[in-house]
């Protein structure tokens, strides 16, 4: 199964394999420069600033999308909203490897959904939009 | 003479270019909803769209509002791999003697290194690698 989120009007689908918890941002709790969620340490990244997203990004990023990891120290992207499922058994439609020079190398494939075009990415692509800290 | 090449005349934007034929997968015409904006990537990137079940970059340089019913498309292939990019006319499949395209000039032109003249109009040959890299 395949968490759909949304951010500047684009879609995204994590398998729910890879998520350890979805929550409001709002239910972080802030000490110091750090962030806690059930005395979890979170390190958050804004997806759609650090992948450079197209489209318009002035939508409030309300959702924390807290990847499993096995550590205290919890990484999380932060996006405008969740919007549903996909099953696993959906037709994945493959990536071109053009595409891998644009960026595009972490991206597991593709899926339609309601007209619309849902991009699969995995953990390891959202770690490494979290930079040199894991 | 060394022998003639087959290229596609097309224009772009302002620009008149060449494609040899031998690159040319299929040329399309598509609907809007046939594209998806392309979420990320360089600016060049503005499309992904579905061709024989994977999704392949849709390249265009120009900024005009697509506002047509139906668009363009000349999709290239390099080995497995396919890239399209958006054209605006058709002119026609053309024959030019090799020792012309040899002494091509070098020109800093979006998606095309070297320039010809042909029909007393300056020609961009169309670059595969210049296009997918956004070289000037």
């Amino acid at each position: 199964m395949y968490l759909i989120f949304e951010d500047n009007n684009f879609l995204f689908g994590l398998s729910v394999k890879e998520i350890y918890k979805v929550i409001d941002r709002q239910s972080l709790i802030f000490r110091g420069d750090k962030c806690f969620f059930n005395d979890l340490e979170i390190r958050e990244v804004e997806f759609s600033r650090k992948l450079n997203l197209k489209g318009n990004n002035s939508t409030y990023k309300s959702k924390l999308v807290i990847l499993e990891y096995e550590d205290f120290v919890k990484p999380a992207i932060l996006v405008h909203d969740v919007v549903g499922f996909i099953k696993e058994d959906v037709n994945i439609l493959k990536k071109q490897d053009f595409l891998n020079r644009y960026g595009y190398s972490g991206i597991k494939g593709f899926v339609k959904k309601n007209g619309m075009l849902v991009t699969l990415i995995g953990k390891g692509f959202c770690l490494s939009l979290l930079g040199n800290d894991w | 003479m060394i022998g003639d090449m087959r290229f596609l005349l097309f224009t772009m934007g302002e620009k008149l270019y060449l494609c040899r034929e031998s690159l040319i997968e299929r040329i399309v015409s598509v609907k809007k909803e046939d594209l998806y904006s392309a979420p990320f990537g360089p600016p060049w990137l503005k499309y992904l769209m579905v061709y024989d079940g994977m999704v392949i970059p849709i390249i265009k340089e120009h900024e005009e509002i697509l506002c047509e019913k139906m668009y363009n498309i000349v999709i290239l292939k390099k080995v497995f791999n396919f890239v399209g990019f958006f054209i605006d006319f058709i002119e026609k499949f053309v024959d030019i003697d090799e020792d012309v395209i040899s002494k091509a000039i070098f020109t800093p032109v979006f998606m095309a290194q070297k320039a010809i003249i042909f029909d007393d109009r300056e020609c961009y040959l169309l670059d595969i690698d210049a296009l997918l890299e956004g070289r000037e």
